[in-house]
């Protein structure tokens, strides 16, 4: 240690920080790698970790490691680096797995993280083409930043042993299709696989060689999609793609597919998904042939045979399902592989798919469609029968709602996860497209909720609602952004003053409660169960309501949605300290539940615990939630942090929401803290005029405004107002002080001390100074 | 903090001795290794010790030079250092914790005798530590937090200064000049990309990354064997590696 006394100059404060921060950085990216590939966290959890909050707390605190288990790890993290030996190759490779047309795949071991990893090389013959070895790392880098349950994932790509090659987590499985399975067990998995494929194209990144070898079901019972990229990446090489050979089966190929590459989108996926269900049912993919080239007639040309013809005891939804993701014309099929998993899920949980039976007629249409010569005939027919034109119009506004379609699941995936911005972009183009879809403005509210812009929000919904007055989603988002919107108005002290506001808050409650009922028996259960509990809630039935979170909590464990369970339970008990675990509970589920952090920021200063550091979080994780800015304001006001305070109040002022309270609290900072009369008297002024009754404070900061000023009759004539409007009720001891003052500034004695004598400890020196004055 | 330690703490036993073993027994004469333990604390502890001093109270800077002296004295002469238990607290936080006490009672004592002078062989020379940054964060943190921090920027800079001397004699530099300046801001104020530094050394963006994680794992090995030498057990190790790179 003898140099520690010595400056080092390199080492200024800003260095050492920068250097800090980038080994912790390295840290907790090591560490998650480590966590994950022990199988404690999956990539997704690890993915929702809040990046402030130090990784370790963040992985204890949920629940997800023991502290014994992060103790482990983190031993091993320092212990299971390549100590001394740092020229040692990273990764083992170990026996051959198998071999593609394009690959030969080994176990692996990365010893650096001490896991086990599938090693694919790509075959001698097409490294040789200085196109692919580029093309390949371009490809690999694309596929490094997918990452999702259902993917296979691809940790790196580099030379091993001297050979190119991708490092992907090993999946100790078989692929889907060699175990015959029951049906909806196979059907699980193909949703699985579907969303996978869905978040490849998010990244955009096309398959285009699905087929069950293609699908991994692991161990564990998940599948994970496997090779993406690597059909574009052989396409790439010489003359591979027309022997059909590289490829192998193109019995899953789509029509566009068949015809040349320019036309792929993600449609040719969800044709190959469609392909593969169509195997899982029937036992046989939709087209066979002796030959190669007759397998692709038939897949530009025929319609395949319905598996329920083959298959009479299949449920027709899943021949639907398939028949449609079957589509020759991509904008038939379902626009994502999202919509398609979404079907079979619906199909799964036993809720109504949206693909229908295809008629005879629709079907003859389509073939005519297909064969301009037959086109006119048909057409002719159609028009006989007074149906032509219509039936293209609405050919048209679907396609449109198609084209929505997609920028709005797109939407959604990036709402999930958070980016606000982006979901907004893609709800504005959905709407530039369909202007009057239901669902565009539906998920436009959802975006301005999640931002905790609530009246917008309401806006969206009604909208929404109204273009489809069905029993729907937009009936529960607008119920329950009333039910919010009851909630705050029953806990915000300016509105427990005036009758009229509560008043207000029931008619929002009633609202609410309606809307709620017309949305009941839509959706998932869980949502179900929510718009339950907010019923029995919005009714003042808490044991009801606690009821039914109680047993939602208990059916669905921590599935999505059960935070709002969790946060209604809270709402629902009278005891703070019961309170405090259910929020509790829900923020562990959801850590910015603005919502959640707002009320148990509410319910910590009643177990004498400060709220504020729940009313920073709530406001950083919704950032238009307009009353946690009221509340820090006013706290910082009592601290006495005027700057603090005045941006809480601007900020409200600006967002043009909750004005009175607003305009209020800066008041009683220009009062209070800046000593600023003028300004003082004006904030309070417009408060005044924006609330005239039920609301006392601005009345009183503006008599002790005037009263500071010298204005006395002023100052006498607010006073007075605040005590009318608090009619006897707590806090007239300020009001008493400042119009005792007031009067006697003007000499009215009696008056002073009758009005001092009231004001307890508020006017206690001005009442001492007065009798001592009298004597 | 302490979830760790009150579930974990009492099972690591064999933890080795550190360089405290000695101190942290009870009070005993002045044995060599006591000194020497004393003067290793003193090293690492001084200046944080010192900036707690300066921000607690109203006390000058050589005020607070003689209280940082006396400090030393008081730990090593009194039998306070015998009262840490390990499983209660990290030895820093319980540093800090007599510290504070110390003060209280100094200066309530205010025309007391001085202890341990002479005890202490550290050279206060604080004249570095008085800079503008310290004089504003002392408007803003606790003393607790500026002690916390600058025991940190302590054992980063000299690991750092490790870090510089075993690199350079294992003719290693280029390493540590990329992960330098990886961590720097170029002339143009702009934040490093792995791409500018490659150009900058003629080094393909691989072979930065590769650079880096080699640096990084360097550091932080010496920083883990720093902290090694002065903690109790190995829980304490982990909690005071996430404290000193949580910022």
């Amino acid at each position: 240690m003898g140099d520690a006394d010595t400056t080092d100059p390199g080492a200024t404060a800003q260095f050492l920080d920068r250097i800090r921060g980038d080994l912790a950085a390295s840290r907790r990216l090591r560490l998650g790698a480590l966590a994950v590939a022990r199988g404690l966290v999956t990539q997704a959890q690890l993915d929702e970790t809040p990046a402030l909050a130090p990784l370790e707390e963040t992985l204890v605190a949920r629940g997800w490691l023991r502290p014994s288990q992060l103790e482990e790890l983190l031993e091993d993290l320092d212990g299971l680096r390549r100590r001394g030996d740092p020229g040692a190759p990273r990764y083992e490779v170990g026996a051959k797995l198998g071999e593609g047309a394009v690959s030969v795949v080994h176990r692996g071991t990365d010893r650096e993280l001490g896991r086990p990893v599938a090693l694919k090389f790509l075959k001698d013959s097409l490294l040789a083409h200085g196109k692919v070895r580029e093309r390949f790392h371009r490809e690999a880098q694309s596929l490094a930043r997918m990452d999702h349950p259902h993917v296979v994932r691809v940790h790196d790509v580099g030379r091993v042993d001297g050979r190119l090659a991708l490092v992907m987590e090993l999946v100790e499985g078989e692929p889907f299709g060699r175990t015959a399975r029951p049906l909806r067990e196979a059907v699980a998995l193909l949703e699985q696989a579907a969303r996978g494929v869905h978040h490849a194209h998010e990244k955009g990144v096309v398959h285009r060689d699905l087929k069950p070898d293609n699908i991994l079901v692991g161990r564990d019972g998940a599948a994970k999609v496997a090779d993406f990229g690597l059909a574009h990446l052989a396409e790439s090489g010489p003359a591979l793609t027309h022997t059909g050979s590289v490829l192998g089966t193109p019995m899953y190929m789509a029509p566009e597919q068949v015809r040349g590459r320019h036309e792929i989108t993600p449609r040719t996926d969800v044709y190959a998904l469609g392909a593969i269900l169509y195997q899982v049912l029937t036992g046989r993919p939709p087209h066979e042939a002796q030959s190669v080239s007759e397998v692709y007639d038939k897949i530009l040309r025929d319609d395949p045979v319905p598996p329920r013809k083959l298959v009479p005891t299949l449920p027709w939804e899943l021949d639907a399902v398939a028949l449609r993701a079957l589509e020759k014309d991509p904008a038939r099929r379902y626009p994502s592989a999202f919509a398609f998993a979404e079907e079979l899920r619906r199909f799964l949980a036993g809720e109504a798919v949206e693909a229908r039976p295809v008629s005879t007629l629709a079907r003859a249409w389509r073939r005519a469609a297909r064969n301009p010569l037959r086109i006119a005939l048909v057409v002719a027919l159609f028009v006989a029968a007074g149906f032509a034109l219509d039936s293209r119009a609405r050919a048209r506004r679907g396609e449109l709602a198609a084209r929505a379609g997609d920028f709005l699941e797109s939407a959604r995936t990036h709402l999930e996860r958070g980016a606000l911005d982006a979901a907004r972009d893609l709800v504005e183009q959905a709407l530039a497209t369909a202007p009057d879809l239901p669902l565009a403005h539906l998920r436009r509210g959802e975006v301005w909720e999640a931002g905790g812009f609530t009246a917008q929000a309401e806006a969206c919904f009604r909208r929404a609602a109204e273009l489809d007055p069905r029993p729907g989603p937009a009936h529960y988002r607008l119920g329950r952004v009333l039910l919010r919107r009851a909630y705050l108005a029953s806990i915000n002290m300016w509105t427990a003053e005036d009758p009229a506001e509560r008043d207000e808050a029931e008619r929002l409650a009633r609202e609410g409660a309606a809307h709620l009922e017309t949305a009941a028996g839509f959706e998932d259960e869980v949502r179900r169960e929510i718009a339950a509990a907010m019923l029995a809630w919005l009714r003042r039935d808490l044991p009801g309501a606690r009821r039914i979170c109680a047993e939602g909590i208990r059916k669905f464990g921590s599935r999505d949605g059960v935070e709002e369970l969790h946060w209604l339970d809270g709402l629902s008990r009278s005891k703070p300290a019961e309170e405090i675990p259910c929020y509790d509970a829900a923020l562990a589920l959801r850590p910015r539940f603005a919502l959640a952090l707002y009320s148990r920021a509410w319910a910590l200063p009643r177990v004498g615990k400060s709220g504020d550091a729940d009313f920073d979080a709530a406001i950083l994780a919704a950032p238009g939630f307009a009353e946690p800015y009221i509340f820090r304001g006013s706290h910082r006001l009592v601290k006495g942090d005027a700057a603090g305070a005045r941006a809480d109040f601007d900020t409200l002022i600006g967002m043009g929401v909750h004005l009175a309270p607003a305009h209020n609290g800066r008041a009683g900072v220009r009062l209070k803290l800046d000593r600023d009369w003028d300004g003082a008297i004006a904030d309070a002024t417009e408060a005044i005029r924006r609330k005239p009754e039920g609301y006392h404070i601005p009345w009183m900061y503006r008599a002790e405004a005037k009263l500071m000023k010298g204005d006395a009759e002023g100052a006498i004539a607010d006073a007075t107002r605040a005590l009318e409007i608090l009619k006897g009720k707590d806090g007239g001891q300020t009001p008493y002080a400042i119009r005792g003052r007031a009067r006697a500034a003007r000499g009215d004695r009696a008056g002073a001390l009758e009005d001092l004598r009231k004001s307890g400890p508020a006017g206690a020196p001005f009442l001492k100074e007065l009798e001592g004055a009298q004597k | 903090m302490g979830q760790l330690e009150t579930t974990l703490g009492g099972n690591r036993e064999a933890f080795p001795e550190t360089v405290w073993s000695s101190l942290l027994g009870a009070a005993g004469p002045a044995t060599p290794e006591r000194e020497a333990a004393l003067n290793d604390l003193a090293l690492v502890y001084w200046r944080p010790v010192y900036k707690f001093i300066r921000t607690a109270g109203k006390a000058t800077i050589e005020d607070a030079k003689d209280l940082t002296q006396e400090f030393f004295g008081y730990l090593v002469e009194g039998d306070v250092l015998s009262r840490y238990d390990r499983t209660q607290a990290r030895f820093r936080t319980f540093l800090k914790g007599v510290l504070r006490n110390f003060l209280s009672v100094e200066r309530r004592d205010a025309g007391r005798l001085k202890r341990g002078g002479g005890k202490v062989v550290v050279s206060l020379d604080v004249q570095s530590l008085e800079t503008a940054e310290f004089l504003a964060e002392r408007g803003r943190s606790s003393p607790e937090q500026v002690f916390d921090r600058q025991w940190a920027a302590e054992v980063l800079a000299e690991s750092l200064a490790e870090l510089r001397r075993q690199l350079g004699a294992e003719d290693r530099a280029a390493n540590l000049k990329v992960y330098e300046a990886w961590n720097g801001i170029d002339g143009a104020g702009e934040a490093p990309t792995y791409a500018s530094i490659g150009r900058a050394f003629g080094l393909s963006e691989q072979q930065v990354k590769d650079h880096l994680a080699y640096a990084r794992e360097r550091l932080e090995k010496i920083i883990r064997d720093r902290l090694a030498r002065r903690v109790t057990s190995a829980c304490e190790l982990s909690d005071e590696i996430r404290d000193l790179l949580a910022g």
